[in-house]
């Protein structure tokens, strides 16, 4: 369980850093939702107080490793 | 923010990155591994501890009480136990101390007997002084690894300051950055990998500055704690409080004071201390104990838990009867918010405090700390190479970069060889005799490295064959492993040994990719440059 749940976990914060990339605020505002539902994944592994602790730092990695594979998105 | 103030601090954040980056690019690299260390690498790097799940506590407590009658009765009040769990010694050993010495000893002496956690077996005898004891335990690559982040294996206390200093300047750099790349949101996710390497250089070390700031705020301020605390804090806190007695301040605060031994015969229960810390604390690790007065009325045991529900490393404090005294922090029972805050420095800088998962972020995240001072290093660099005016020749330039190839990459280099040296050192050398050889080729590899940039080589090459060898030496692991060693990836029965294996041929693989795709680009940029002239 704990395996499926941080499997999830990462990958909503992937999404989240893709809506991230987009300019727009309605897009910013979804991936703080899903940063958010991300969060909930790590607090059921870790509890309350670590799995915000360590849902942050992963979402800084996957943001990071997101900026590095993907770049900036193309403006039209 | 005035223009002026900002150039202050761009003038701060560039020198003190200039100044320190290389140091700084070699306590961080050292640190990123340095998080995988123990006990990932070091059940990896010992063959002892690949079966092994958990020690019997009826079997630790016959081996203490056997070999207590074995040793002087000044040597039963102190008897440290350390469990093979891979944080500590790879054999389960059983040290008596007497803080007092003996008839050969004034010092701390100690008897230690060492055991194959496997069947048991009596491997190694000591009698000496403790403290040479415990400088000459047997180390392998990921200890080494370690105490070199530790203090860069220049002895306590200038290797202590430096990296605690290093730790400061990295929190002065963070923050300092930060007020410089005030368009954060804008800067998010600007990497265009595909033009020439100063603005991919220019980009990553963007990116890794804001994705990571507070990652490297927060590993700059524990590591300044943790370098500086013992040095220059404990002897700060003495001289406030207790007119400058050390000794007195710890005595104060030890977790575990000495018992009254009262010659009263009490048989210390061991196993069901040890039943009892499992029964309670059943995902938690113990790694060590401490039995005061063996088999005396007032013996206390204490016992040192890692992991489970626990955040920090904490102790156990048991009677010697077997009553379960209390559960504090390692700093001692100690009230009050303080003590909380800094129990929490330690897992946040080692990143131990939730599993592998995080341990793994740690590692990567610490990775990207390692580049940040070397990207910075190279736009520094770049920018006076440039323009119409530059202040730094072709020729220093290109200096400058195999300096910075030979330092850094070597030792990156020098690290990467440690591990198949340790297969080869498992298999063909031994036991006692490892800890001759991690030293000396970890120092000689990075010196000859680092003296091979005086050579007037092409940087591209030098950088080349630095990964290209980087990448053999990693990938060498795993069939270094088949070939010699019994337990390896496809038959230790073990996934962690497997997983390491098969990590260090990925790692070395992307190694040996990056180092071709470098090759590819600086032809490419060779090429456009030449088009562009014939243009012109």
């Amino acid at each position: 369980m704990t395996f499926i749940y941080l499997t999830l976990g990462c990958l909503l914060l992937v999404a989240s850093s893709l809506l991230l990339r987009h300019a727009s605020s309605a897009s910013r505002r979804l991936s703080l939702l899903v940063f958010c539902v991300a969060t909930a994944c790590f607090i059921a592994v870790y509890g309350n107080i670590a799995g915000v602790f360590i849902a942050v730092p992963t979402a800084l990695l996957i943001g990071l490793l997101t900026a590095f594979l993907l770049g900036k998105k193309p403006q039209n | 923010m005035k223009s002026i103030s900002l150039k202050k601090l761009f003038l701060l954040h560039s020198w003190v990155g200039i100044v320190t980056a290389i140091l700084l690019f070699i306590v961080c690299f050292t640190g990123a591994l340095a998080v995988l260390s123990r006990p990932e690498l070091k059940i990896w790097a010992n063959p002892e501890l690949h079966q092994l799940n958990s020690v019997p506590s009826e079997k630790v407590t016959e081996l203490i009480n056997h070999y207590h009658t074995l040793v002087p009765k000044e040597f039963g009040e102190n008897i440290h136990v350390y469990l093979p769990t891979g944080h500590n010694t790879h054999l389960l050993t059983i040290l008596f101390e007497s803080h007092d010495g003996d008839e050969n000893y004034e010092e701390e002496a100690a008897y230690a007997y060492q055991f194959d956690p496997r069947n048991f077996e009596l491997v190694n005898e000591y009698y000496g002084a403790a403290g040479y004891f415990y400088e000459h335990r047997k180390t392998d690559a990921p200890s080494f690894i370690g105490h070199f982040h530790a203090d860069l294996h220049l002895g306590r206390p200038i290797g202590l300051i430096l990296t605690g200093f290093l730790g400061l300047t990295l929190l002065v750099s963070t923050i300092t950055g930060l007020f410089i790349h005030r368009q954060l949101i804008k800067e998010l996710f600007t990497f265009r990998r595909k033009k020439e390497l100063d603005v991919v250089v220019n980009d990553a070390h963007k990116i890794m500055g804001i994705w990571g700031s507070l990652f490297h705020g927060v590993i700059g301020f524990t590591g300044a704690f943790l370098g500086l605390a013992t040095i220059i804090l404990l002897p700060a806190a003495a001289f406030v409080s207790f007119g400058g007695d050390q000794d007195k301040l710890v005595a104060k605060f030890t977790a575990m004071p000495e018992p009254i031994i009262t010659n009263d015969y009490q048989a210390t229960d061991i196993n069901a201390i040890l039943i009892d810390a499992q029964a309670r604390y059943p995902k938690a690790k113990v790694i060590d104990l401490t039995i005061m007065a063996h088999n005396d009325a007032n013996a206390e045991v204490y016992l040192r838990l890692i992991g489970g529900d626990a955040v920090a490393s904490q102790l156990l404090h048991y009677h010697g009867n077997g009553e379960f005294s209390k559960s504090m922090s390692s700093f001692g029972d100690i009230p009050g918010p303080a003590i909380k805050v800094l129990e929490l420095l330690f897992p946040l800088h080692f990143g131990n405090f939730a599993g592998i998962f995080v341990k793994l972020v740690w590692a990567l995240l610490g990775l990207s700390t390692a580049l940040l001072p070397l990207s910075g290093m190279m736009m520094w660099l770049a920018k006076r190479s440039r323009g119409s005016n530059p202040t730094l020749s072709e020729l220093a330039y290109q200096r400058w970069n195999r300096a910075i190839i030979g330092s850094c990459g070597g030792l990156v280099l020098a690290t990467a060889i440690l591990f198949p040296a340790q297969v080869l050192l498992n298999n063909l050398v031994p036991v006692h005799m490892h800890n001759a050889y991690f030293g000396p080729l970890f120092f000689y590899s990075w010196l000859a490295w680092c003296l091979l940039a005086v050579l007037p080589i092409n940087y591209h090459r030098y950088l080349q064959v630095t990964m290209t060898l980087t990448g053999l030496a990693c990938m060498a692991v795993l069939p270094l492993n088949l070939a010699l060693s019994a337990s390896h990836a496809f038959s230790a029965n073990n996934v962690l040994v497997t997983v390491v294996d098969i990590s260090f041929l990925f790692i070395g693989g992307l190694f040996i990719y990056l180092s071709q795709r470098l090759v590819t680009k600086q032809l490419n940029g060779v090429t456009a440059k030449a088009t562009d002239e014939v243009i012109v």
